[in-house]
């Protein structure tokens, strides 16, 4: 991987998945700020944020996917301009465009693998939960080989096959942009690489685009782009853009 | 909202231990003030109807609270014993019909009611199949006795003895069942109903036994000695233990009729005001009390109800209790939760879904505990012995 930082200016053909400008955010007792000029993430796009512990990895991710409003600036998401959003249509757009893979899966102990699948439909009125849906949570436990394992409930599952099920809870949806918040954070070395490597393959089989936070620096040659936010902690004011080889 | 239903019920069910403890405690907080209201209004309008349809019960001087309560609901209680010379001197001045009872025995652990063919009249009893008990010796079941012993007309019942070991007391008699009741719920269902006849013989006062002429020929063993027309028998001789149509006309009685022992007497007076007087001359003259049951049964009651409010301050503490431990739960809970509350709201779900979460989590326990709440009531409606029986 390449130790040198260049700007982000790089053209991008296609409408960006999401794109943002100007962007100030600062959680309440101004204990961290995070300020960004210009980010865009291509559509269908394989993009890692990397960065030390507390430079905003996730609080980008999150502003990415509406989860967070900017004190200043603006982020788009599929065209649509969030910061003009309110509240419920900001969820709904989350809903209907993003998926996540959560480091610890964050799957409930209490549901079914299937049910942890079908979660974002029990969830939202807007997504309905119907035969369709049910064969489409079965079709991607059978994509990712967790098909027998639908009954039963996290703790009885694997590390690897939680992370499946995981997956294909983001994935059910059919996002266009998929989150992955550090997904082989848990795993092993070798672990992790079949479990990157499942991620890439599915979501590149449906075209979305997918953004990954990761430590794992080993990991990094298997993106198209990597974002180092090292930059931002030095008060660059973009971050680092980092093509790998 | 069905989703979030669906996902508070999988959490629940998932919990099982601690949904089934918060159940317990909901409903269990729910059940002791609801079935304690409904059970003392039920026993207030059970134990006032059988009150109101006496008016007037007469018994030797002593707890007025005892002598309702054995004489209305035959309570296991041993009255102090009423002269029948004293109950007839009821009759003389016309006042009321007199039905004079004797409460002192009892048979397979039930209450053993001896009386007239009066008593049966008033109360409205009949007999669902047989007759009533018309001679000595024969015996009516109450309908739950007759369903709870599994004997019917026909058959025989003993009376229970009063003293295993001193054989100088009236044995058990063997009781012929002539009739059995039909069910009215009330005392009346829970008893066997004799001829007055029947309890002086329990009593020793009334005995049969062979002639005394061709026992003394047969056993000259158990005669201790002849005095002019009298013969004096050893008490090894034994009276018969059942009385039947061809050994009834050899029992008979030593001594002073009026001195027969009753329990207590039940007056049905013509009117309120031959009601008074009778009560007024009574209570004034006589060696015996007269009370109004439905006077004692409502004094009874209120202190039952004086008792009630307290508990019911009890029983509102206990709720408030309840609600400041749900409190602490749901508080606790959503603390242990916040990182699953999180993870909803990042896959979509509004804070107020995380809200309706924990809403409709506790709406079900709610739920649940209130219906199985309304059950145990319903089965302790039905199940709880008379209240007389608990007192």
């Amino acid at each position: 991987m390449s130790a040198s930082p260049r700007a982000t200016d790089a053209p991008i053909a296609a409408p960006p998945i999401a794109a943002l400008r100007g962007v100030r955010f600062a959680y309440p007792g101004g204990s961290f700020a995070l300020e960004l000029a210009a980010l865009e993430l291509a559509r269908g796009e394989r993009v890692a944020l990397i960065g030390p512990s507390g430079s905003g990895k996730t609080t980008l991710a999150e502003l990415i996917a509406g989860i967070r409003s900017p004190q200043a600036g603006t982020v788009q998401l599929c065209g649509v301009e969030l910061t003009a959003l309110g509240e419920a249509e900001r969820r709904a757009l989350r809903i209907a465009k993003v998926g996540f893979v959560f480091q610890r899966f964050e799957l409930f102990e209490y549901l079914s693998a299937l049910d942890n699948i079908l979660l974002p439909y029990h969830l939202n009125r807007a997504l309905a939960l119907d035969r369709a849906a049910r064969e489409r949570a079965r079709e991607l436990a059978a994509a990712v080989g967790v098909e027998q394992l639908l009954s039963r409930i996290p703790s009885r599952l694997s590390q690897g096959e939680r992370q499946r099920v995981a997956l294909c809870r983001a994935l059910i949806a059919e996002p266009e942009l998929v989150i992955a918040d550090e997904p082989t954070g848990n795993l092993d070395p070798s672990s992790s690489a079949r479990a990157l490597d499942l991620l890439i393959e599915q979501v590149e089989r449906r075209g979305a685009t997918l953004l990954v936070i990761t430590h794992d620096h080993g990991l990094l040659g298997r993106f198209e782009r990597v974002i180092d936010l090292r930059a931002l902690v030095a008060g660059e004011g973009r971050p680092a853009v980092v093509t790998p080889r | 909202m069905r989703g979030v239903l669906y996902l508070s019920l999988r959490r629940l069910q998932h919990h099982r231990l601690q949904s089934a403890i918060a159940i317990a405690c909901l409903a269990l907080a729910c059940f002791l003030p609801v079935a304690s209201e409904r059970l003392i209004a039920s026993y207030d309008r059970d134990l006032g109807a059988r009150a109101a349809s006496t008016p007037l019960i007469a018994g030797a001087r002593g707890s007025r609270f005892d002598l309702v309560l054995a004489s209305l609901y035959f309570r296991g209680v041993e009255l102090d014993p009423v002269r029948f010379a004293e109950a007839e001197a009821l009759r003389e001045g016309g006042e009321a019909l007199v039905v004079p009872i004797s409460l002192r025995f009892r048979a397979r652990g039930r209450p053993l009611v001896a009386t007239t063919r009066e008593y049966f009249e008033r109360r409205g009893l009949h007999a669902r199949s047989g007759s009533l008990p018309l001679l000595v010796g024969e015996c009516v079941l109450g309908a739950r006795v007759a369903q709870e012993l599994g004997l019917g007309v026909g058959e025989s019942l003993f009376s229970d003895p009063r003293e295993h070991y001193d054989i100088a007391k009236a044995p058990a008699l063997k009781m012929r069942i002539v009739g059995v009741l039909a069910r009215r719920e009330s005392p009346d269902d829970d008893a066997v109903f004799v001829d007055l006849a029947t309890a002086w013989v329990l009593e020793g006062a009334l005995h049969g036994h062979g002639e005394a002429k061709q026992v003394a020929q047969e056993r000259s063993d158990l005669v201790l000695g002849r005095k002019d027309e009298h013969v004096v028998f050893s008490p090894a001789l034994i009276e018969w233990n059942e009385i039947t149509p061809e050994n009834a006309v050899s029992f008979h009685h030593h001594g002073d009729p009026g001195a027969l022992p009753l329990s207590a007497v039940l007056l049905f007076p013509e009117d309120e005001k031959s009601g008074t007087l009778l009560k007024t001359r009574v209570n004034a003259r006589s060696a015996l009390q007269i009370v109004r049951p439905s006077e004692v049964i409502g004094d009874l009651m209120a202190f039952v109800f004086r008792i009630k409010r307290f508990v019911d301050v009890l029983w509102a503490l206990l709720a408030g209790t309840t609600a400041l431990w749900l409190g602490l739960v749901l508080l606790l809970s959503t603390r242990l939760r916040a990182a699953e509350l999180e993870t909803l709201h990042r896959l979509g779900a509004s804070r107020g879904t995380a809200l309706r979460l924990i809403g409709a989590e506790l709406l079900l326990l709610l739920l649940i505990a209130a219906l199985l709440a309304f059950a145990l009531v319903a089965v302790a409606l039905a199940w709880l012995p008379d209240l007389v029986r608990v007192l």
